[in-house]
């Protein structure tokens, strides 16, 4: 039966992430950015079951959640969800609980970059198959985004455990997470810019009321919503390619919002006075997480070239 | 959430699946041959007589603007045209079954419950200087007693010639701009109304549309749909649009489905001796267009189910309509380049889909009106999910 209500559980999820979105990140992302995610809004997160999404909900409702706290904060978001995304992903593979996680082609690398707020221990995953718990000691690095979420020059000092399996289903759990954190922002960059448009005035009329604009904020609406909505199938089929594919687009709608949010608030927009910089960076980070957009669009190439479509 | 379709539509899909392949696209390829739509007593419109082909928006049973979806993917899948053209109310429904009163849903509607013939209806909006500004309107109507009396031109008009009844509407007065429009039914053979012309058209043979004049047209009172309230025509039509937007939507994506099947089977037939370096592009080209058809069908699907659910879906209905038919062009366009010289050769399905697309994206309100639909739904009533 095509419905797309929510259930119950999403939209209490839903609405309790919204709300801690709207109280502990979006007020603090500058703060957060600037030095990372306070203890207390760790202890908030953990008290409001934040921390268990993995655990507790399927996963529309959980991707749903993902979207909300980004909507807030996607760098906060990851330092708070992180380690419970490697933890998942490390028990999806039979491995030993993970910190972090980093996807990657070819051998796995020794030094990485890699987002690590808090924690020792990186899940390796291999596109081609195979995976790696590695110990890890960490130099803290500026990223161009998500700095919420503790950029680290990761140097693996031992290996914990590895194992040959495939790592489709891992790496398309970490790609629905991130594909839903780009949404998250996506929408976030088109509130702002919405509302902005509404206010500001150029030739004696609202930005809003010339047609360059409603039309760019129509395109923004459209890139969100349609790849919200493949984000929302890939958490309902629960595939490896139906990830890929919404991977692809999430991050893509991420890119195109943030800079065009960035565009309509003209020069203001390039000021940090304003959040949409911020996202744009973000969003370019998103971007690249979970092995990135490139090998995802390999994934998402794969199937539309070897299975039917109906 | 759930994207299984239902059980009873899903079986409607297979049948019309059946007859789309034996049926619509032989059909609809050979009024493209001939440049002109099947006759109205074409054997194949008795053989297609109570076939499922739209939401149900009939006399009985209980209209769904997401079983309309579901079946005009798949219709205009083998042939859009075709589609267009099977007997039913098609775009004539959803004004009377969302204006009309019991009583005239039962006139109107009821003839094709149970039809014993073929028979069609149309949906009379655009003018010719009155596209995408529906709001410019010059058909006129004056009350006289108990009938109203209209005066007007009407253009592309699909069914317009074969139809039983038009949809037709007209301003009481221009000076009141929305608030003067109505709607009204007027019957084939009503005095005054008379087909100016069938029109010839880049695609879509297979699909009738017609230019309509009406001259001292005299119809009952009784055929005013919505009543006489101020604004009443023009909610109507909106209320008509958020239906059928998602509809055109989804066909587009039918057409853009063909397109991506037509591409996909003669690439994978005739590439193997490719470079792998234009194999990947290829494949990443098919890919893109993969991904967005599947959005595109996901954001038709909400549309509708929202329509169903009667909740607002004005913003949706107009980011569906926005969306796919560019999307369904860029896979036939797509075709084209993969099939190289044989992709605009008319012996090749591709050629006429490229045709036959191009109007999804002007139909209902060009993709630019639906963006301006957007932005004032997202920035002036905050539609913005925020």
């Amino acid at each position: 039966m095509i419905d797309f209500a929510e259930s119950d559980d999403h939209r209490l999820v839903g609405e309790l992430a919204r709300g801690f979105a709207a109280r502990q990140l979006r007020p603090a992302q500058r703060v957060h950015e600037a030095a990372g995610v306070s203890a207390a809004v760790y202890a908030a997160a953990r008290d409001a079951g934040l921390c268990d999404l993995w655990t507790s909900l399927g996963p529309v409702a959980r991707c749903a959640a993902i979207e909300e706290l980004a909507f807030g904060d996607a760098g906060a978001t990851l330092a708070i969800l992180g380690p419970a995304l490697a933890g998942a992903i490390a028990q999806q593979l039979g491995a030993p609980r993970a910190d972090a996680l980093h996807v990657h082609e070819g051998p796995a690398p020794d030094v990485m970059p890699c987002l690590v707020a808090r924690g020792e221990t990186v899940l390796q995953l291999a596109h081609a198959g195979g995976w790696r718990l590695a110990c890890v000691r960490s130099e803290m690095i500026a990223t161009l985004g998500l700095s919420a979420a503790g950029g680290a020059r990761c140097v693996v000092v031992d290996t914990l455990a590895q194992g040959g399996h495939d790592c489709a289903a891992a790496i398309a759990t970490a790609r629905l997470a991130i594909a839903a954190a780009c949404i998250g922002v996506a929408r976030a960059a088109l509130a702002y810019a919405a509302a902005y448009v509404q206010e500001r005035k150029t030739f004696g009329a609202r930005l809003a009321d010339h047609q360059a604009v409603a039309f760019a904020i129509a395109d923004m609406a459209i890139a969100a919503g349609a790849a919200g909505l493949l984000v929302q199938k890939a958490a309902h089929d629960g595939t490896p390619p139906a990830a890929a594919h919404a991977f692809v687009e999430a991050a893509g709608a991420a890119l195109f919002v943030t800079e065009r949010a960035v565009q309509l608030l003209g020069g203001h927009g390039y000021l940090k006075d304003h959040p949409v910089e911020k996202w744009m960076r973000d969003a370019r980070v998103l971007a690249g997480l979970a092995g990135g957009r490139d090998l995802a669009a390999e994934d998402s190439e794969h199937d539309a070239w070897e299975q039917p479509w109906t | 959430m759930d994207l299984t379709i239902p059980e009873p539509i899903e079986r409607m899909r297979k049948a019309l699946r059946a007859l789309g392949e034996h049926r619509l696209r032989p059909l609809g390829l050979e009024a493209d041959r001939r440049g002109a739509a099947l006759p109205s007593d074409h054997p194949f419109f008795r053989e297609a007589l109570g076939f499922p082909s739209g939401g149900g928006f009939t006399g009985q049973g209980k209209a769904s603007a997401l079983r309309a979806v579901v079946l005009a993917e798949e219709a205009a899948y083998w042939d859009r045209g075709m589609a267009t053209s099977l007997p039913g109310p098609s775009l004539g429904g959803p004004p009377v079954a969302l204006m009309g009163s019991p009583e005239q849903r039962r006139r109107f509607l009821g003839i094709f419950d149970k039809p014993s013939e073929p028979r069609w209806a149309a949906f009379a909006m655009t003018e010719p200087g009155a596209g995408s500004d529906v709001a410019a309107i010059r058909t006129r109507a004056r009350r006289e007693g108990d009938h109203w009396v209209i005066d007007g031109e009407k253009m592309f008009i699909s069914n317009g010639a074969r139809a039983s009844w038009v949809v037709v509407w007209a301003t009481i007065d221009p000076a009141q701009g929305r608030a003067g429009h109505r709607a009204f039914v007027v019957e084939r053979g009503t005095p005054g109304f008379r087909v100016a012309r069938i029109d010839k058209k880049m695609g879509l043979a297979a699909s009738e549309t017609a230019a309509l004049v009406f001259e001292d047209c005299r119809v009952p009172a009784d055929n005013l749909l919505g009543g006489n309230g101020a604004g009443q025509g023009w909610k109507g039509a909106m209320a008509t649009f958020n239906v059928t937007r998602p509809i055109v939507a989804a066909m587009a994506v039918g057409i853009g489905r063909a397109a991506y099947d037509e591409a996909r089977r003669f690439a994978r037939d005739n590439f193997s001796g490719l470079s792998a370096h234009r194999l990947a592009r290829t494949r990443e080209r098919f890919a893109t267009i993969r991904r967005k058809l599947e959005a595109g069908r996901l954001l038709a699907w909400k549309a509708a189910w929202l329509a169903d659910q009667k909740q607002p879906n004005a913003t949706e209905a107009a980011m569906a309509k926005a969306y796919c038919p560019p999307v369904a062009l860029e896979a036939a366009s797509l075709g084209i380049d993969i099939l190289g010289e044989c992709g605009f050769a008319s012996d090749f399905l591709i050629e006429k889909l490229f045709r036959d697309v191009k109007v999804l994206d002007i139909v209902e309100g060009t993709g630019q009106i639906q963006r301006l639909v957007m932005a004032r739904q997202l920035v002036n009533h905050g539609v913005v999910h925020d």
